[in-house]
């Protein structure tokens, strides 16, 4: 038969991982572990398992091509595919269920999503695409670089809302070309880029030799080649460095440490707008580096005292979620303290181990070039007149971050907003990814600024000013209208421009 | 035109209808009212009163915490070199 039905059980699941490898060394394999706690009744909840015992796997196929083809070994060309579900059925029910149409058990609803099994030695998970969790009441989970993806089987078709994801094979990609290929899942989804396999990427990013090595079998990728495989798809890398190398005549030395509040702040900022973000950690096991992509994050219920610094809607966040591929999809990793993350990785004893942020890379579409950086820089500027003028009772928190024009003007056309300020939105020519400075307090917002995301740093790159709170108009002149020189002016520090002056001044009579 | 069409930032519209359910001629009194803006809790009502030298010496401070972040976009090839291969 073409395919099997088993009830989900832990048991069941080593049974279908362990295909040409034994069912010992799955029960011992980290992903197992994860997998456990994964489909459990206190994650997705797994009834069913269905195996598809011969499926084509387009990453595979290319790695197979590029590598094991021409080994002397024949390595089969397919791949198994694990479907899960959480409606229970038995083969007999399936079998009567795939020509009902209208199948409750075989619905969107019902599926879980699937593992793809690789016919190698010890890596054996393949592309993976799983549900994720959902929210609870103490957590607000957000996973913005999921994706839509479409799965058929035996000529049913499910959509599921995921990111791809997959362990290295250690051959043809190490952590860093699999990191860069979950990445490209959601990029290619996102501005119509080249979906590579692992492979791909690896001889994409070229070999510079700073290492001893080959391109295959890959042993890693260092920060020149994540960035030049990024680079080869047509899309730029945003890459921020927290760790210096210091090189004496007699010794080399490593210096990390990590800015976990910076960190968190444009992880936020660049992910809200979907994209994935690559994470260059050490683990504090003494072993080297690796890389990881951050597809999501938990914020906490926050209150912040009203103080000089800025507060950002990124200070909630105490977890990102991150596909590890020598963990598992969605990993959670806990920011413990403005230096040290907990991450996915335990030690022999089963002792969480710790780890710090070498570098940030954010692939990115090129026209995209103003940075983060550039506007917080502007909007902290803002937050300390705002402060020394004492506008507002309570701390101000600001929502940075990157998106979509179209979403903007859909969240604004959805809200609860007057139709005069729906309009002047809606119709607003605006370039297709915008730059977004929320100024909230207490949870009302206040106003918004808007940024160019196309322009350059040195130009009147804030384009607008949308005001949401009317009665804010008296004390927002104070700050706009009669520091109109320090706001606006050329030669002052913000150096908003004329055209927003004019803009800001109709919009506060 | 609707009389919500009249409603402005500035204005609201107050309608009064004269006429019974059943008259074939209506007749309808528009006031425009000026609208009375309730001020959000959150805002204080008197602003400080900061001279323009201490703002711009407080907006010079932040600059200088924020070269910080200039610093990692700054980086060695040595920085480069450090590969990820777990």
């Amino acid at each position: 038969m073409e395919y099997d039905v088993l009830p989900y059980t832990p048991a069941n699941l080593a049974k279908v991982l362990a295909w040409k490898v034994s069912r010992q060394s799955i029960k011992h394999k980290t992903h197992y572990k994860y997998f456990l706690e994964y489909f459990s009744h206190t994650g997705i909840g797994a009834k069913t398992i269905l195996i598809e015992k011969n499926y084509i796997s387009r990453a595979y196929f290319s790695d197979f091509s590029n590598y094991y083809s021409v080994c002397f070994k024949d390595y089969p060309r397919f791949c198994r595919r694990i479907h899960f579900f959480n409606e229970a059925f038995d083969t007999s029910r399936f079998q009567e269920e795939l020509f009902n149409k209208g199948s409750k058990i075989l619905s969107d609803s019902s599926y879980l999503g699937y593992i793809v099994v690789k016919p190698l030695p010890e890596s054996i998970i393949g592309p993976t695409i799983l549900k994720t969790y959902g929210n609870d009441a103490t957590k607000l989970r957000c996973y913005n670089s999921i994706r839509k993806y479409e799965v058929n089987l035996f000529g049913r078709s499910f959509k599921i809302d995921s990111m791809a994801y997959q362990e290295q094979d250690t051959v043809v990609s190490a952590c860093a070309s699999t990191a860069i290929w979950n990445a490209f899942h959601k990029t290619a989804n996102m501005f119509q880029t080249q979906l590579p396999s692992p492979s791909e990427i690896t001889k994409s990013a070229g070999n510079f030799y700073n290492h001893s090595g080959r391109i295959f079998p890959n042993q890693g990728l260092d920060l020149s080649q994540i960035c030049k495989a990024i680079e080869s798809v047509g899309l730029v890398s945003e890459l921020r460095i927290e760790g210096r190398i210091e090189v004496t005549e007699n010794s080399r030395k490593e210096i990390v440490k990590s800015d976990i509040p910076y960190a968190r702040r444009i992880v936020y900022a660049y992910n809200k707008a979907g994209l994935p973000i690559l994470l260059f950690i050490k683990i504090n096991d003494g072993n080297g580096h690796h890389l990881i992509t951050v597809n999501g994050f938990a914020e906490k219920e926050q209150e912040f005292d009203k103080t000089e610094e800025m507060t950002l809607r990124a200070d909630r966040i105490e977890q990102f979620y991150a596909h590890d591929d020598q963990v598992g999809p969605f990993a959670r990793i806990t920011i413990e303290n403005t230096t040290l993350l907990k991450t996915a990785w335990r030690d022999a004893k089963g002792n969480v181990l710790g780890g710090s942020i070498y570098a940030i890379v954010i692939p990115l579409y090129p026209k995209i070039r103003i940075t983060f950086d550039d506007v917080y820089k502007k909007v902290r500027i803002l937050d300390i007149i705002l402060y020394k003028l004492d506008i507002f009772k309570y701390e101000l928190e600001w929502d940075i971050y990157l998106t979509e024009s179209n979403k903007y003007k859909e969240e604004i056309l959805n809200g609860k907003y007057e139709t005069s300020l729906k309009r002047k939105v809606i119709f607003d020519i605006l370039p297709r990814y915008i730059w977004i400075a929320r100024a909230i307090v207490k949870k009302n917002v206040v106003f918004d600024l808007l940024f160019d995301s196309t322009d350059i740093s040195r130009g009147y790159f804030c384009k607008d000013f949308v005001l949401f709170e009317p009665s804010a108009k008296p004390v927002l002149k104070k700050v706009f209208l009669d520091h109109k020189d320090i706001v606006f002016d050329d030669g002052y520090p913000l150096n908003f421009g004329q055209d927003l002056y004019k803009s800001i001044k109709r919009s506060l009579s | 035109m609707s009389f919500n069409s009249l409603a402005s930032s500035t204005f609201r519209p107050i309608v009064f209808h004269t006429g019974s359910k059943n008259d074939n001629a209506n007749l309808f009194i528009l006031i425009m009212s000026k609208k009375v803006e309730k001020k959000a809790s959150y805002i204080n009502t008197k602003v400080s009163d900061v001279p323009k030298s201490e703002l711009l010496e407080a907006i010079r401070k932040v600059q200088e915490q924020d070269k910080l972040i200039d610093d990692k976009s700054r980086f060695t090839s040595q920085s480069l070199s450090v590969r990820a291969g777990r």
